[in-house]
């Protein structure tokens, strides 16, 4: 066989037998559909952010799937932005639940966390409203709409695979003994990328839903736009199938997690403030602090080193977009009934206020302070569980996530569906780390790892029972 | 990790023992260490691949193909090691001939020279003019010798999860053939050897990985591939003020993971419908080493190939500068000892050809010579073969040289008759490696292993 996807008597066979009574309770559906749609929300260029015009990163999208199984409804969003504030996903997601008469907990928002998405992330002139924030909700609801024009009969399939890119980032430098940001290779760092990927019956893919669990730091304080790796993955993904679909990253338990390499972005950074370029690793806090704290004027970076870091960029996209082009070519794809279910819970945890400051290296001092409302999902989708949370969260969590949950196909996408307000979700045990995420958790330990966890469980648990 | 390899005991049946022999020589060394110097050069020779050796315009560092040297002094002797962006350095005379050049130029012995290529495969029309190969080579050592500066050299290791064993079942004919297989030996170990300058800046890198640079084969233009690309990523990261040698290691049975970039050209020539997903390479591929008629590329397919071959150098790259930056202890009085023999084992002969995933039937054949070397830079040791070896020959070897400190370079002085060299237990999978190599089971694995071993143990004594 020349080409390997899809596999679908095997699947049906298996979605039978793991769902043999949900398929019974579904026999009244029609088959699955599915849609998917792409709108450009890159925002006009200005002086101060010049575009370079030659990488697919360089444009930002806001990514909409929508599945149909006769009975309801469910829709998946990526947006290439920083984040998406609360307020903003309340407005969409109710708006969208509107146009698809489904429950809000049916839909699962994400953004791909990107640090070089401005101007989506900052005002570019007085008065001008911040793009990526004031017309994300209609943005996504017009993506929605697009994706529902669309709707054709569908298979779905998920399937896994590795990515060696990313790396844990809490780390003690080793001159000054001090807790930092760096890379961490003894630490905990979960390599798996997860596919859910939709192909029509002919076997031509529809739309991927991708997540890896990776910070798209590279392009921070680089003084140009770009979807980093992220947006550079699914321009990859979709350009390889002539354009013809869709693929929207998603974000995993990155909270301490940062590509294994950011010595392009870092050198972007030293063009900036002017600091020497040795060609080697330079230490990114160095670099990173005078201009993050504006202690140095920025300029924008020489085109030859800007180039090096998109060029990058562009690298690391498509090393993962090949990766998960792998996992779709070996993915069992199901036309069976497909019951689509989502439900979410809110968990609170005990929260801190933090009384001294300094980013990193020295003790934290807390008092008690508001609690902490964590928002938890799972959007189920057959045998596949999407589970969500709505803050960045550290790796051991995430993983623990998926091997409590009762469905082995289980992925968890964070900064998904609002902002908590807990800022980093460490795990108990990395509490011991001064880093920035951990000292500015506004989390107490010894709450957040085993609620999420478990709540993530107890849903996916009802759903089954369900 | 491979320095978590449990050791195992080699054993070499009598027979092996017996066609052992040692043809060439002691350690032809300077016991004595001394100050380090080192020079480093690149020679282009691109042009070459052309019929009007005029290449076209090029859009990527790794469409260029380079000779790279570098020679090191001990102010006792000195040794050279020599990267091309080949298949192979070869033929064998030719080989012959650049060795003893430039170990006659430069007053050293033949054993202290390493010359080995990256193995791309999308260079042959370079290859075929060896006598332009042979002069490049020369230059490269010539330039980089009249270079020579003070330095110190250290070495580190990486990982780069890109390669994949490639001995694999068809799911759906159940005959071997050559694909993925996840669950086989791969060893992802990226060895860096490094030369700084007083100043602390890299003079060069000696880089080595096992993945098969496949990726342009029967693509139609000429590429140096990942190991190309790397190199050049790494060289340009310090202002093309360095050089930096990509060589092969054990990788017989290693390809890259992802494949279909390169399945994409192959099936555009073809003829064959590119769907997007993986295709099964084997199936474009044999079309296109078959007699189909070769129809023209497709500019759009070949961008994406050269693209992804860039991706793949640049995470190579960017590995390689992240060792260099944290490279341990360095060593700037250095002591240089090298060591190469024949390893002879029984050989064999198809008595005819057979289809890729079909048993062959041999008859004894002519003896198989196999060059194996070891060249020792103070604490950090150079196993090297002239053979295609299976990566857990070059992880045994690895784990049993008492250097911490190695690496195993592959296709390395030469070519031998060997064909690939699979491990023993490998003998039972019918892929064109093991059905078409001219060794009989039971020799090249432990020989190649015990030769190394004993060289690197004699060095230290």
């Amino acid at each position: 066989m020349t080409n390997r996807t899809p596999r679908l008597p095997l699947a049906a066979v298996l979605t039978a037998v793991v769902f043999g009574s949900a398929a019974i309770a579904q026999s009244e559906q029609a088959g699955l559909r599915v849609g998917a749609a792409r709108i450009d929300i890159t925002g006009p260029a200005y002086r101060q952010r010049p575009t370079m015009r030659e990488y697919a990163h360089e444009q930002l999208f806001l990514r909409a799937i929508v599945i149909d199984n006769g009975v309801t409804q469910a829709a998946l969003l990526g947006a290439d932005l920083g984040g998406i504030n609360e307020d903003v996903w309340a407005d969409a997601s109710n708006r969208i639940a509107a146009k698809l008469d489904a429950p809000i907990a049916n839909i699962i928002i994400s953004p791909t966390h990107t640090h070089s998405d401005t101007p989506g992330s900052e005002t570019p002139q007085r008065g001008t409203p911040r793009y990526g924030s004031a017309f994300v909700a209609d943005v996504a609801l017009q993506a929605v709409t697009e994706a529902l024009s669309k709707l054709e009969p569908a298979l779905v399939g998920y399937s896994s695979g590795e990515a060696h890119l990313n790396v844990n980032r809490d780390a003690v430098n080793p001159v000054t003994h001090l807790w930092t940001q760096a890379s961490n290779l003894d630490a905990p760092s979960d390599k798996t990328v997860a596919v859910v990927s939709f192909v029509n019956p002919d076997g031509e893919p529809i739309a991927a839903y991708v997540n890896y669990a990776m910070h798209p730091v590279n392009g921070y304080l680089a003084g140009f736009r770009s979807g980093d790796f992220a947006g550079a993955m699914s321009r990859y993904v979709e350009q390889a199938f002539g354009d013809t679909m869709v693929t929207i990253f998603s974000q995993g338990a990155s909270g301490d997690q940062n590509p294994r390499w950011i010595r392009t972005g870092t050198n972007a950074m030293a063009s900036r403030s002017g600091a020497d370029i040795s060609g080697y690793e330079m230490v990114r806090e160095d670099i990173e602090g005078p201009l993050r704290n504006r202690e140095v004027a920025a300029r924008n970076a020489h085109p030859e080193v800007a180039r090096q870091l998109a060029d990058y960029m562009q690298a690391l996209g498509a090393i993962l977009g090949e990766e998960v082009i792998r996992i779709m070519s070996h993915t069992d794809f199901s036309g069976a009934a497909t019951p689509i279910w989502g439900k979410q819970m809110t968990l609170t945890c005990p929260g801190r206020r933090r009384l001294n400051s300094g980013r990193e290296g020295m003790p934290g001092e807390y008092e008690d302070g508001d609690d902490v409302n964590i928002r938890l999902g799972v959007l189920a989708v057959g045998d596949i569980a999407i589970a969500s949370g709505n803050a960045e969260i550290y790796s051991t969590i995430g993983q623990r996530v998926k091997k409590e949950s009762p469905l082995a196909k289980t992925l968890f996408v964070t900064l998904a569906n609002g902002r908590s307000n807990s800022g980093y979700i460490p795990d108990d045990e990395s509490y011991g780390h001064q880093t920035f995420q951990v000292l500015g958790t506004r989390l107490k330990p010894g709450c957040a790892e085993a609620g999420i966890a478990a709540g993530v469980a107890e849903l996916a648990g009802e759903y089954i029972a369900h | 990790m491979r320095r978590g390899h449990a050791k195992r005991k080699i054993s070499l049946n009598a027979l092996s023992l017996l066609m052992l022999t040692l043809l060439g020589l002691t350690i032809i060394d300077a016991a004595q260490a001394g100050s380090l110097t080192v020079g480093a050069a690149k020679v282009d020779i691109s042009s070459t691949g052309y019929a009007d050796g005029k290449p076209p315009a090029r859009n990527y560092a790794h469409e260029y193909v380079y000779i790279r040297a570098i020679v090191l002094d001990n102010g006792e002797t000195k040794a050279v090691l020599v990267g091309a962006d080949l298949a192979g350095v070869r033929p064998e005379d030719m080989y012959q001939e650049a060795a003893a050049t430039v170990a006659r130029e430069l007053g050293m012995p033949v054993a202290n020279i390493i010359m080995s290529p990256s193995h791309t495969h999308s260079t042959y029309p370079v290859l075929e003019n060896s006598e332009q190969v042979l002069a490049a080579i020369v230059r490269a050592v010539r330039l980089a010798a009249a270079d020579m500066q003070p330095a110190s050299v250290g070495f580190g290791e990486g990982e780069v999860f890109l390669n994949a064993n490639r001995d694999v079942i068809d799911y759906e004919t159940g005959r071997w053939t050559q694909d993925t297989n996840l669950d086989y030996p791969s060893d992802k170990t990226l060895a860096v050897m490094a030369f700084y300058d007083k100043r602390g800046a890299p003079i060069a890198g000696y880089l080595n990985y096992a993945m098969h640079p496949v990726n342009g084969f029967l693509s139609g233009f000429i590429s140096s591939d990942f190991a190309g690309a790397a190199s050049r990523h790494v060289e340009q990261a310090f202002g093309d003020s360095m050089i930096t040698i990509f060589t092969q290691g054990a990788s017989g049975d290693q390809n890259p993971l992802h494949l279909r970039t390169g399945s994409n050209v192959m099936a555009v020539a073809s003829g064959t419908e590119v769907t997007g997903f993986e295709l099964t390479r084997e199936t474009v591929e044999g079309r296109l080493r078959g007699d189909v008629e070769r129809r023209p590329n497709d500019p759009a397919a070949d961008e994406a190939l050269k693209r992804w071959m860039d991706a793949q150098g640049q995470v190579v790259g960017e590995e390689a500068i992240r060792v260099m930056t944290n490279m341990g202890r360095l060593s700037d009085n250095v002591r240089i000892g090298a060591n190469q023999m024949i390893l002879t084992c029984p050989g064999r002969d198809l008595v005819e050809r057979v289809d890729r995933g079909y048993p062959g039937t041999y008859v004894d054949g002519d003896d198989v010579n196999i060059r194996v070397g070891f060249l020792g830079i103070n604490e950090i040791g150079l196993a090297w073969t002239n053979a295609e070896n299976y990566s857990l020959i070059g992880q045994q070897a690895m784990a049993e040289i008492p250097l911490a400190k190695t690496m195993v370079v592959t296709k390395s002085n030469g070519r031998p008759n060997s064909g690939y060299v699979p491990t023993d237990d490998a003998y039972g999978r019918n892929t064109f490696q093991v059905v078409r190599s001219r060794l009989k089971p039971g020799c090249a694995h432990a020989g190649i292993v015990k030769s190394v071993t004993d060289m690197a143990y004699d060095y230290i004594n």
